[in-house]
């Protein structure tokens, strides 16, 4: 028996060697070494100088720490939950086999291929502004136009959106979780004559849940880390409505220097995005199913 | 077992961080390579140069730096080049690893900040020729006493403007004008021109106009590591600016926003929105290119009472990594494209007006039109402009930002003008006493 | 008879309303399919407009079409063109593609399948991981490769790799890997498999959804990335796509924004392709394999 579960034990460990291995010459001296810096005041370049809890305390104490929390959370509660919307909708809609399915999937895809380039800032910026497309809409429902993306009221918002716009990455997840469903469910619910709504909610949502439950758990972490299209679209500005966490702390560790600062914001920021993922795990496993544990988590 | 190895790994890396920042900082290792006559090394010895800009740039620079291998066989030179996104970022990490190149494009603003953490070498511990530079061109790099930086040509900051666009508002222009005036003129442009048009973009969240009318009032932006000016200045300028936008002579909060985080490209001098931009000198062909129209430079507005505030400055500058292994040989380089002729004339004002007189002399006859005009608009400048100690303090690039972050809460009408210049006052502060 | 003869028409009326429900559909999915491809149209027609027509005119048809900013922004780098940086940008996106499907696939079964000690607080230490901003970590890695001589080459940007540090598709494989029936595995186990051969027979089969998600996204994703190129690679004939593109772009000065459009519509080419290529397989999930028997 033991050695059953050595076996067992040794086997696993085997599978996991090269992530270990990365995990302790890559990631974990790094991770440490971040965690050292938010103790001291370090300046890129000079010397590492322990500074004990002051970086903490000074946090408390920093107004645009605040703004830079306000605007996160904004983001994450508009921009996740949207997101994830669209993407399952239309990969429910992609999951057949209907011609030019291939097109369709590549088309709504390619917003998500684009990335962060510069040209989508530009392009951004051009929609939302002044003579931009967006402003054409507003004014002809009889509204006022302003420039989007320089307001501070609405500036985050235009953030928000090209962020669902890119939904492409959670879409193409679904979808091969999609795919993974067995048919012959949707077939023998077809005989009893489940309606396709039925079927969604009875059948593709429990089945699909583990997918779910990843992508929620990865864009809720993405979208506390997001930084790329608010640092090419707005800066952070105006009035830093839209200086998300991960501007501001590489603001404070690239444009001032200060990376025991921003070091020591980032372990807030970990601890924070910790918690939230711990709480998703803790509620997955009333709405999380598992086919291989029987509907457990 | 799994604790000792994380503990090992851990120890192991902060090992290799304190390596890094404290043993090897200040002593750099002086290039092995004996110099024989003329700093001239007496093995291969390899450069590392670092410049932003774009192609055309990159094409002069790489060419004088073959040349410069050709005069010096001994020296291979490795260019890096890049555009400017993410330049001093990458600049700044480097640093911290010590590995950053040997000679790299700078500028004042960011000098202090490399400088004070021992980045840059004193350019009086080399051998480089200076003769031909005025002092006041070499006072520009100075840190601390030291010459931590050497512009690679002189630069002033003025308006660009559109006359065509003035004319088109009814104003015949004068050289010059005082502040009053140009809210006046600014004024009429705006209503002349109609929706849509602004007399002068809002500089309100200007650091450069800012400094030039701090030296108007015989104040400085900083005075050492301390603001040099006082609360009632700041609220003087910010009133001036917030007549401006409320006036209509200058933009909405929004558009001001919107230009300021944009493009070259989106400047209302470049969309035809207004007549004005506030331009370093050797950006007037680059300016003159978007917009396909021909500009010219103006000096910035008079003070009634006050003194004469332009200053001439440096754009695109060296320094010398202080780790540089070849401390010698970079030197050289640098001295090679500050001062020899061949290298000038490939180079052209790429990077400027050329500090050194003799180069200006020996280019003189070969100028294009807008070379001309920027060499001429020096000229003029130099005739007027006061001693600028351009010593930025440590801290200068957030105060920058400080600076766009309250003028924008003026600007949306979120605060006061005097509520925001104590909150400038006060965090400014905060910065400069490193807090 | 009557039955009969009602039959076709109901038949006919039904293959109707499904018509009418896949015109509306398609109707739907190309209105949104239009907005969602806009950026691309725009960009690609910036591409053959001149540089000064970019921003000043709002059309979004050029006034006059140019090949220019292609032929400029191909060989407009010292020495060097656009191809090298193609090839470079292939030869670290295909490494990171074998490294994370590699690494990712092996990890996610230990962690999906296998039960074994310190399990649980194994898979938080890879969700911790995951919630680390990439751009404190990259201080103190910049210095770990400094020391390992890495800089100035690829390796920082393709070995992690192949040491499972994108956890993202290790947890993707994870949740995959726990949606398979277990009875396959037990099936398995009793034709007398060892674990290694369910893995490379039964479990990494199902997988191909995930594991084809994974390495389009590592393609794609790698294709992208800039700020990791950027840190690492300081010799331009190193160069990758994103580092040339931002050749074009000068913050302080002109930018060659035709160039910079060019080739960014030339980037897109070979993402394209992958993912046109790829997302067919999608559909061979195990729905139309052998799941039924």
């Amino acid at each position: 028996m033991g050695n059953r579960a050595f076996r067992s034990n040794l086997n696993a460990y085997l599978f996991l060697l090269p992530w270990i291995v990365g995990l302790l010459l890559f990631v974990l001296g790094p991770l440490l070494g971040s965690l050292y810096l938010s103790f001291t005041q370090y300046n890129l370049g000079s010397a590492a100088r322990w500074v004990g809890l002051q970086n903490f305390r000074d946090i408390i104490a920093d107004g645009r720490f605040y703004l830079s929390v306000k605007a996160t959370f904004l983001f994450v509660l508009v921009s996740v939950p949207l997101k994830l919307a669209a993407a399952l909708l239309i990969a429910v809609l992609m999951n057949r086999n209907v011609r030019l399915i291939g097109l369709y999937r590549t088309v709504y895809y390619l917003p998500s291929l684009i990335g962060g380039s510069v040209a989508v800032a530009v392009m951004w910026r051009q929609i939302f502004g002044d003579q931009g497309v967006f402003n054409r809409i507003v004014e002809l429902l009889g509204g006022q136009g302003t420039i989007w993306t320089a307001n501070p009221r609405y500036a985050i918002y235009t953030i928000c959106l090209l962020a669902v716009w890119q939904f492409g990455s959670s879409m193409v997840i679904f979808l091969a979780g999609l795919k993974q469903i067995p048919e012959y469910l949707y077939e023998s619910s077809g005989i009893d004559g489940a309606s396709k709504i039925r079927q969604f909610f009875h059948i593709t949502l429990p089945l699909l849940s583990p997918v779910i439950f990843f992508n929620l758990v990865m864009q809720t972490i993405g979208a506390f880390l997001m930084f790329t299209q608010a640092y090419i679209v707005t800066k952070g500005g105006p009035m830093d409505s839209t200086l998300v966490y991960a501007l501001y702390l590489y603001e404070q560790g690239f444009s001032y220097a200060k990376m025991g600062y921003a070091s020591a914001l980032s372990w807030v920021l970990l601890a924070v995005i910790a918690l939230f993922t711990f709480a998703f795990f803790k509620t997955s496993k009333f709405w999380v199913y598992y086919e291989s544990e029987g509907g457990k988590a | 077992m799994k604790r000792i190895s994380l503990i090992l790994v851990g120890a192991l890396f902060l090992s290799a961080l304190a390596a890094c920042n404290g043993g090897k900082s200040n002593e750099p290792a002086r290039s092995g390579a004996s110099s024989g006559q003329g700093g001239e090394p007496a093995e291969q010895v390899e450069l590392r140069i670092l410049w932003w800009g774009t192609q055309d740039r990159h094409d002069l620079t790489v060419k004088a730096l073959e040349l410069f291998e050709q005069k010096h066989p001994n020296i291979k030179v490795k260019p890096e080049f890049s555009g400017f996104d993410g330049y001093f970022d990458k600049l700044n990490v480097q640093v911290s690893g010590g590995n950053a190149p040997d000679l790299f494009q700078t500028t004042y603003q960011f000098m202090s900040d490399f400088a004070s953490r021992g980045s840059l070498l004193d350019l009086g511990s080399v051998e480089l020729n200076l003769a031909d530079v005025d002092q006041g061109t070499r006072d520009i790099g100075l840190y601390e006493g030291k010459l931590m930086m050497l512009p690679a040509g002189i630069n002033a900051s003025a308006f660009a403007i559109d006359p065509a666009l003035y004319e088109k508002a009814g104003i015949a222009l004068k050289d010059r004008y005082t502040w009053e005036e140009f809210a006046e003129i600014s004024k009429q442009v705006s209503e002349k021109l109609g929706k849509g048009s602004y007399g002068t973009p809002d500089y309100m969240n200007n650091s450069d106009i800012l400094t030039y009318f701090m030296r108007q009032k015989g104040k400085s932006l900083y005075d050492g590591n301390a603001l040099g000016f006082e609360k009632q200045d700041l609220v003087e300028f910010f009133a001036y600016w917030d007549a401006m936008r409320k006036s209509g002579a200058a933009p909405t909060a929004e558009m001001t926003a919107s230009v300021s985080s944009g493009e070259l490209e989106k400047q209302l001098i470049v969309t035809g929105n207004s007549p004005v931009l506030v331009l370093g000198s050797n950006q007037l062909g680059s300016m003159e290119t978007l917009t396909n129209r021909k500009l010219q430079m103006m000096l910035w507005p008079t003070m009634a009472g006050g003194q004469e505030g332009h200053y001439i400055s440096a754009g695109i500058s060296w320094s010398i990594y202080a780790r540089s292994e070849h401390p010698k040989e970079a030197a050289l380089l640098l001295d090679f494209l500050t001062n020899d002729l061949d290298a000038a004339a490939i180079l052209g004002a790429n990077r400027g007006v050329p500090i050194s007189a003799k180069v200006r002399e020996a280019m003189a006859s070969s100028l294009s039109e807008i070379d001309r005009k920027q060499f001429a608009f020096i000229d003029e400048l130099s005739q007027i402009a006061t001693p600028f100690n351009p010593n930025q303090p440590v801290g200068a690039s957030e105060i920058r930002n400080l600076l766009i972050n309250t003028t924008q809460q003026i600007q949306f009408e979120k605060i006061g003008i005097e509520e925001a210049a104590d909150e400038f006052m006060s965090k400014a502060n905060a910065i400069l006493q490193g807090k | 008879m009557s039955v009969s003869a009602h039959s076709p028409s109901r038949t006919s009326r039904l293959r109707h309303s499904r018509l009418l429900r896949h015109s509306l559909l398609h109707l739907a999915l190309v209105a949104c399919g239009l907005v969602m491809v806009y950026p691309l149209i725009w960009m690609t027609l910036s591409s053959f407009k001149e540089d000064s027509h970019i921003f000043a005119s709002l059309s979004l048809l050029p006034q006059t079409w140019t090949l220019d900013n292609y032929a400029k922004g191909w060989t407009g780098i010292p020495k060097l063109n656009f191809g090298v940086f193609f090839a470079n940008s292939f030869v670290v996106a295909g490494l990171v593609v074998v490294g994370n499907v590699v690494s990712a696939s092996l990890t996610a079964f230990a962690f999906g399948r296998l039960e074994f000690k310190g399990k649980g607080a194994l898979f938080g230490v890879m969700l911790i991981t995951m919630m680390m901003p990439a751009q404190i970590i990259l201080i103190p890695q910049y210095l770990l490769f400094n020391e390992l001589d890495w800089i100035n080459s690829y390796l920082p940007l393709i070995v992690p790799h192949f040491f499972g540090s994108a956890p993202f598709f290790i947890f993707l494989m994870v949740q995959f890997i726990r949606g398979l029936p277990r009875e396959l595995d037990e099936a398995a186990t009793i034709d007398g498999c060892n674990v290694f051969q369910t893995f490379c027979r039964i479990i990494l089969p199902l997988c191909v959804p995930a594991v084809i998600t994974t390495a389009i996204f590592s393609f794609i994703w790698t294709w992208d990335d800039f700020f990791a190129q950027l840190i690492y690679i300081n010799d331009p004939v190193k160069f990758t796509v994103s580092l040339g593109l931002r050749l074009f772009l000068d913050g302080s000065g002109t930018s060659q924004w035709g160039a910079m459009f060019a080739m960014s519509v030339l980037s897109l080419i070979p993402s394209f392709i992958v993912f046109l290529a790829a997302q067919k397989h999608f559909v061979q999930g195990i729905a139309t394999t052998g799941m039924k028997n």
